[in-house]
């Protein structure tokens, strides 16, 4: 560990994520990448790698190849390395992990990471089967397969392990709802009561509309750095940066990718998640949120429903889960999603969070997940960040 | 270990998914470990052994998750039933259930069924026993 390079976030931006009928690829990720040199203090032209995270403009643009160095030289990008990353939800902290490791390696010191998708493509059926290619279509082509689906029935699991009550489901996305109501950078902001999520229209039992994130247009970027090359107001470094892809679960009890990147990456930090101040987790429905409770450790197993109760992960709570509004309600374009929970954290460690700053965080954790296998995710990375000034 | 028996190995459209014969699918079995996969593997996951075959999975198994999907797409009317079975041969997959009443909450017994014509999406399905 003292020998390693240390990595800092010196920058971080977001285009809002929602529907843009009028903004292509390049006009999100524009804003993206220029509000994070910015915020940075940086010109396009002290980037020297850049790593772009993207899961579905292949299918729904065409832009099956270089999508990266398309959007980069809008904006003046061009001569450096450009590395294309897909993997499916999980493509923004891929990207964000190869930024990390460059660093850690010496070969860069100042690397942009950028994500951005747009969903809205004027026909459902075709983002949704952009979405279905996020599974081995080898074998579930045609099953109908949403991820909607898949979460459905890790949420029934949790209910049938009496982790969680029914009114939990309603009860955390109202919590999800009320923490997007107060983020300018999220799709959904009007808030909802635990009967107006249970009485919206059911999508896959039991998850309602309102516990869904949908299609969703948008960006997110964050400019990496070797630790003290660029100067910061809030230092940020990552303490830990941690990725896996699926495994085969031979019982419902082993252990899942999520489980095991969160352990490595707290081994990797030399904290455990009660040192935690902050969560961004991957609530692709705002009920797995409960299920990630578990999964990250900040629970005991079979705790999700009582470590809700204890209003421990509320924005004032103790551990603030998902302050953005999470998935569900700051909104989920697909590659975009990572580098925006990275932006959120990074926001609240550094007291910038307006209208939903949490109280003095100093460690904060991502989780960013993507595709399927048989019951269990493709790709998971786990980042920790953390704040490096005391809190005056 | 000796990999090279994977090269060796037929292309998968010739050695297929299912054997409608048998209606049952095929996975692959490690001679190494025991192992069973879905899908079948060339080489083995759990213990890195090449030494795997074809072999018919379980017809039978327990329904351990389901959802209603209310949310049609293209080509399939909603509303449908996915669930994710735990085969007998411990083998996990994720299939579409049919014939299921309103009765049935997992953990429920089913056998599989496979569809009449070779290239039917979804190629099989599930039902109680």
């Amino acid at each position: 560990m003292t020998d390693r390079i240390s990595t800092e976030i010196v920058g971080v931006g977001m285009h809002r994520f929602g529907r843009f009928p009028e903004s292509s690829l390049k006009d999100l990720a524009r804003v993206a990448i220029v509000e994070a040199l910015t915020d940075a203090g940086l010109g396009v032209k002290d980037v020297e790698a850049v790593y772009s995270a993207n899961a579905t403009a292949g299918v729904l643009q065409g832009q099956e190849q270089i999508r990266g160095q398309t959007v980069l030289r809008d904006v003046g990008i061009e001569r450096v390395p450009v590395v294309n990353i897909e993997n499916a939800c999980a493509s923004g902290s891929s990207a964000l992990r190869e930024a990390i490791m460059a660093i850690r390696a010496g070969a860069v010191e100042i690397a942009l990471v950028v994500g951005f998708e747009k969903m809205f493509v004027g026909d459902r059926d075709r983002s949704l089967s952009a979405l279905e290619s996020a599974a081995d279509l080898d074998v579930v082509r045609g099953l109908g397969l949403q991820f909607t689906a898949v979460y459905a029935m890790r949420v029934q699991s949790l209910l049938a392990r009496g982790s969680i009550a029914e009114r939990h489901l309603a009860e955390v996305t109202v919590k999800s709802h009320d923490n997007g109501s107060r983020n300018p950078f999220a799709q959904h902001t009007k808030r909802f009561s635990a009967q107006e999520v249970l009485s919206s229209r059911m999508i896959a039992d039991p998850m309602t509309l309102l516990m869904c994130s949908s299609l969703s247009d948008g960006a997110a970027a964050a400019v990496v750095a070797r630790g003290g090359r660029v100067p910061a107001r809030v230092p940020i470094r990552v303490r830990a940066s941690s990725a896996g892809s699926g495994v085969v679960r031979y019982t419902d009890e082993d252990p899942t990718i999520a489980e095991l990147c969160a352990r490595a990456a707290y081994e990797e930090a030399g904290i455990g998640p009660e040192d935690l101040d902050a969560v961004e987790l991957h609530d692709a429905v705002a009920p797995a949120e409960l299920l990630y409770y578990e999964q990250l450790g900040l629970c005991p197993p079979g705790g999700a429903g009582e470590f809700f109760d204890s209003g421990a992960t509320a924005l004032a709570g103790r551990v603030p889960v998902n302050p953005s509004g999470g998935l569900c309600s700051r909104g989920h374009p697909t590659g975009a999603t990572g580098m925006a929970q990275v932006a959120e954290l990074v926001w609240q460690l550094r007291g910038d969070a307006t209208g939903r700053q949490i109280d003095r965080p100093r460690l904060a954790l991502a989780q960013n997940s993507g595709g399927w296998y048989e019951g269990e995710s493709a790709a998971c990375n786990v980042h920790i960040l953390e704040r490096l000034p005391a809190w005056t | 270990m000796d990999l090279t028996p994977a090269l060796r190995r037929d292309v998968l459209a010739r050695r297929g998914r299912a054997w409608p014969g048998e209606n049952c699918l095929v996975g692959s079995e490690c001679a190494n470990c025991g192992q069973r996969a879905w899908p079948g593997r060339s080489i083995c996951q759990r213990c890195g052994s090449p030494d795997v075959r074809d072999v018919a999975l379980s017809q039978r198994g327990v329904l351990v998750a389901q959802t209603i999907v209310h949310v049609p797409l293209r080509g399939i009317p909603a509303p449908y039933v996915v669930g994710r079975v735990r085969l007998d041969d411990g083998v996990s997959l994720f299939a579409n259930v049919r014939s299921l009443g309103k009765a049935a909450p997992p953990p429920w017994p089913v056998r599989i069924v496979l569809a009449g014509e070779p290239d039917s999406e979804p190629a099989f399905w599930f039902e109680p026993l």
